[in-house]
């Protein structure tokens, strides 16, 4: 067996196959060359391409013979480019032994993927580095769930501000009126009070609801309920504002559904209604064979054209909206909840207004 | 009496300060967004305004430089009202040319005397 120092220092095969048997060496060649989830590639002392595999052809975008003799700094955004990022990651290696990073990369098609990234260097028999072992894998997605997170917890923070901001002022302003007018003071801001209060209460009830659903299916139990008496209890519980109307027509469908998020999908839909629509609102269901639909369709402006590929989302608010009393959460649950049900919901773009549509199972 | 012009997208928020101040004998106008702060400024003529950073139809930055861009309202001093507890908005906001800072939630006291401070300095 020949000794790695006899070897041709260009060849990118030795490193990982330094010592071992031509069969073994292969073996492990081919192994690397087919994995598919890291991106495994060899870099010379200065950085050039020397080796590639099919992870890093899916993750990265190139084929091997386009990219093999080309410097690595390719992968790196403009800004890491001109800072020399990659040179002092290689520099980093070559005294430590090994360097890991996590950032933004760019594939062929520009596309940018953030990624996890460790380079190892190689070292001759004599200490002297032959190269870099680099192992990248796309961890785009989880950052991506990391962001949402993120901005969920920062616009959660932000709701939940205002109402506290009412409470804490209003308080404190309480405290330090004169014995003999706070009495007086405190029923005439007892509403104001008792408003933030509850609405504190429902977004973190919300929260919760969403939080749930976010941990995957629940065991729930369906059950056949009858669309007329839950609306019957809705409306009483939901009154229409003064000068606005709903209309109802639910004939005598019945849908599968777990009664307490079936009441919160309507009051949700209904509260939207009350809140960005007109003066009339129509709740009508009709049968679509295995399905019931079910739509709650207001007389109001409709919903923005740039928000409706997001308006399922937690915390997604028209622009004109944000002084109108809500979570941001509302449509989010109810669209959690449908789907738990094993149904959908979605908006209907050609309607006038904003109509929603449900479908359930029939039950 | 001196005037005080608050600016912010919720109704209660609103109320809670005109309460606030109006006991300590202020007279409170307000506004909920960019457009309507805007006309506002020039209508009330206020001593000093309250501005909140997320407005219904913007931001409170553009009320800030449109307050900072016109000479009739250059002098006027801004105190902002925000939810954003960073030091990095806070200084953005002084360099922007506000005179004050407060983070919600916040106590009656402190409002008062924040109001206080910048309208005697005026």
């Amino acid at each position: 067996m020949a000794r790695a120092a006899d070897r041709n220092p260009d060849d990118p095969t030795i490193p990982i196959s330094a010592g071992l048997r031509p069969l073994e060496a292969e073996s492990i060649r081919m192994l690397v060359e087919s994995v598919r989830d890291y991106a495994i590639i060899m870099l010379a002392p200065d950085g050039t391409i020397r080796s590639w595999n099919a992870g890093a052809e899916r993750i990265i975008g190139y084929a091997g013979d386009e990219i093999i003799g080309r410097h690595a700094s390719v992968f790196y955004p403009p800004e890491d480019v001109a800072s020399g990022k990659l040179e002092r990651e290689l520099d980093l290696a070559t005294r430590e032994g090994r360097v890991e990073d996590e950032g933004w990369r760019v594939r062929k098609d520009d596309t940018h993927f953030w990624a996890n990234v460790v380079i190892t260097a190689l070292y001759d028999e004599r200490g002297g580095v032959r190269g870099f072992a680099k192992v990248t894998r796309d961890l785009t997605e989880r950052r991506q769930i990391e962001e949402a997170r993120e901005r969920f917890i920062a616009n959660a923070a932000h709701e939940l501000r205002t109402p506290l901001t009412v409470l804490v002022g209003m308080i404190s302003f309480l405290r330090s009126a004169p014995p003999e007018t706070a009495s007086e003071m405190l029923t005439e801001h007892l509403e104001t009070l008792s408003r933030q209060a509850d609405r504190m209460h429902s977004l973190v009830n919300n929260l919760l609801d969403l939080t749930k659903l976010e941990h995957g299916p629940e065991l729930i139990t369906l059950d056949p309920i009858p669309l007329a008496t839950t609306f019957d209890r809705l409306i009483v519980a939901y009154p229409a504002p003064e000068g606005k109307h709903v209309v109802r027509d639910l004939g005598g469908f019945t849908v599968l559904a777990e009664a307490r998020r079936l009441d919160q999908i309507f009051a949700n839909l209904l509260i939207n209604a009350y809140r960005h629509g007109g003066n009339f609102i129509v709740v009508r269901a009709w049968d679509e064979g295995d399905a019931i639909a079910i739509k709650v369709q207001d007389d109001g402006p409709g919903v923005e054209p740039s928000l409706m590929e997001h308006l399922f989302e937690p915390f997604r608010r028209g622009r004109s909206s944000q002084a109108v009393e809500g979570s941001g959460l509302g449509l989010a649950i109810v669209r959690g909840f449908v789907e738990s049900f094993g149904g959908t919901v979605s908006l209907d773009r050609s309607a006038e207004g904003a109509r929603f549509v449900v479908r359930l199972q029939r039950g | 009496m001196h005037r005080v012009l608050v600016i912010d997208d919720e109704p209660d928020i609103v109320y809670m300060v005109k309460v606030i101040l109006r006991s300590a004998g202020f007279q409170v106008t307000s506004a909920s967004g960019v457009n309507d702060a805007i006309a506002k400024l020039s209508e009330d003529d206020p001593d000093l305004v309250l501005l909140d950073l997320r407005l219904g139809d913007g931001e409170g930055w553009q009320v800030l430089a449109h307050l900072k861009d016109d000479d009739r309202t250059v002098r006027i001093p801004v105190i902002i009202l925000s939810a954003h507890a960073s030091p990095s908005t806070a200084e953005r906001a002084l360099r922007e040319g506000a005179k004050g800072y407060i983070t919600k939630p916040f106590v009656a006291s402190s409002l008062l005397e924040t109001v206080r401070t910048h309208v005697s300095a005026s």
